[in-house]
């Protein structure tokens, strides 16, 4: 679905990529990481065609997203961290920008407001900064295009409303569409992600299926000191503490998506080294 | 599916711009309509009966056109100054041919017949209290006849030259819009000052020291010399024609074909 082949990108002397590869495949929900400012919203941005590379080539869907034609933008979506919404109600909205999305669903939008806990005859500028967000992703994920971009969604988002996203975007996930979402709040996409991609110093640091990871990885929490010697990535709590090691027993651990990014970005050498092994 | 454009999404397009921007064009002509009830209302305040004769009504009529079209002009592509709004409106399902026909047909067609439309009522009343204050029988001006009134500025039956001048200076401000992000209006108006004094600076220094010296007003490319009298270089006839019609009709379309390709490549 996304192709990216060694694709470079610069904010005039400020290099974002380069030379990064990478596929991206329908039926996953793709989770972005990475420090402030690495490029996790401009890769969306360039994927979605509101940035063009410097050099290298993207394909999304067949199409080059820069040239932004009708039939790409159609069949895409984005929920950026910044937003904007017309002063209209909700009901206008929908009318006037679902005609645009071929698989647009009003009931499935009104059912996910409805989720949200939005009052449907509101209109947008009397909402809140969170209330709006929820509408947008309520919009998106009704658009039910087959690319969905979400640029910290979770932003704005209060805890339970966190919860609500995370399901709504697992229920609205199916074979035929691929779900890119970029977050620094790396609780957010917990339980919610297939794919982990971690960004860092304009290279694609790490690109893995959370199967692969449990594969190859061992999360666990070790009251034995002596388990910290070859970990990958440790951290101490009150008591003991949270261990990476790599997987040799072939045991099942649960993924904590915070300690593995920090294991990442504490050794990405070794990191990569156990991915490719 | 045409990539460049279709029918039924132009129609979308308009639908939902109509539908997010009715609020701000009634605002627009309702600021129209006070401003020229401002200048005709002080003018009707004064003694002079010839504040309300066909020539002063065509000055009114296009002053208001002219600053007004220009303003508005310099809003139309202010949502790119915004990197929200921006994103909103690069990703939506259309077309940048449509985009800009959209906006050239609201921002430029629509403001053109609304705010003569609001001229005629606000003139019509003016000139009816006008008449009735200093008892004179001055007409409502005709705009589709427009040739026939005089103005100070153009010679006898060119004064429809105030529309070129402001399809014109409204496509530039159009321009203006998309490329500069922030203080739009203000930036543009800099940037016509500069041209304006680049131009006058290029007749005078630069061109006086081609041509032969001599005068310039009988037409456009006619070198007289200093005496007035003596024709001495007669460039071609098509080529004054070439010129005229550009400044008259092609100025405009071609500040859209720039914002058309401003628009296309524009990245946020």
């Amino acid at each position: 679905m996304i192709s990216i082949e060694n694709l470079h990108f610069a904010y005039s002397k400020n290099r974002v990529f380069n030379g990064i590869s990478t596929q991206l495949q329908p039926g996953h929900i793709y989770g972005i990481l990475g420090k402030n400012g690495t490029g996790k919203s401009t890769l969306l941005h360039i994927i979605s065609g509101l940035l063009f590379p410097t050099e290298g080539t993207i394909t999304v869907m067949g199409f080059t997203p820069g040239k932004r034609h009708p039939s790409f933008l159609r069949d895409i979506f984005m929920v950026p961290e910044e937003f904007h919404l017309p002063n209209i109600s909700i009901a206008d909205y929908i009318d006037l920008n679902g005609p645009f999305y071929p698989k647009f669903n009003r009931q499935q939008f009104f059912d996910y407001v409805r989720g949200f806990g939005i009052p449907e005859h509101s209109t947008l500028q009397a909402m809140s900064y969170g209330q709006k967000k929820k509408v947008l992703i309520s919009f998106g994920l009704a658009t039910n295009v087959s690319l969905l971009l979400m640029d910290e969604p979770g932003n704005g988002l209060d805890i339970v409303s966190k919860g609500q996203l995370r399901k709504m975007v697992a229920g609205a996930a199916d074979e035929h569409k691929c779900i890119l979402i970029s977050s620094h709040q790396v609780k957010d996409l917990e339980n919610l992600i297939d794919e982990v991609l971690i960004i860092d110093d304009t290279r694609i640091l790490l690109k893995q299926s959370l199967e692969t990871i449990a594969a190859k990885l061992s999360f666990k929490i070790s009251f034995d000191p002596t388990d910290l010697v070859g970990a990958l990535y440790s951290e101490p709590l009150l008591r003991g503490n949270t261990v990476v090691t790599p997987n040799t027993e072939g045991e099942e651990s649960n993924i904590d998506l915070e300690i593995l990014y920090k294991a990442a970005m504490a050794d990405p050498e070794k990191m990569q080294a156990i991915m490719m092994d | 599916m045409n990539q460049l454009f279709n029918a039924g999404r132009a129609w979308l397009l308009f639908r939902k711009y109509f539908g997010e921007n009715k609020k701000a064009y009634a605002l627009l002509f309702l600021a129209c309509g006070a401003s020229l009830t401002l200048l005709m209302g002080v003018n009707l305040s004064f003694t002079n009966a010839y504040l309300f004769e066909e020539t002063a009504q065509v000055m009114y009529y296009f002053t208001g056109m002219i600053v007004w079209g220009c303003l508005s002009g310099s809003l139309l592509f202010s949502d790119l100054g915004s990197k929200s709004k921006a994103i909103n409106y690069l990703l939506l399902p259309a077309s940048s041919l449509e985009k800009l026909v959209c906006t050239v047909l609201f921002g430029i067609v629509i403001y053109f017949i609304g705010y003569t439309l609001i001229f005629y009522a606000v003139d019509f009343t003016m000139v009816s209290l006008a008449n009735e204050k200093f008892k004179t029988v001055w007409p409502v001006i005709n705009v589709f006849t427009i040739n026939l009134y005089k103005s100070k500025f153009f010679e006898d039956g060119q004064t429809s030259y105030f529309f070129y001048i402001h399809f014109g200076l409204q496509a530039f401000f159009l321009v203006g819009s998309i490329y500069f992000p922030k203080y739009a209006f203000f930036k543009t108006a800099i940037a016509l000052v500069l041209i304006w004094v680049f131009a006058i600076l290029y007749l005078v220094i630069y061109m006086k020291n081609v041509v032969t010296p001599g005068l310039y007003y009988d037409g456009i490319l006619e070198v007289f010399d200093p005496s007035g009298r003596n024709k001495i270089v007669r460039l071609p006839g098509g080529l004054e024609g070439t010129v005229e019609f550009f400044f008259k009709y092609a100025v405009a379309v071609w500040f859209w074909v720039v914002a058309y390709y401003r628009l296309k490549e524009k990245e946020v």
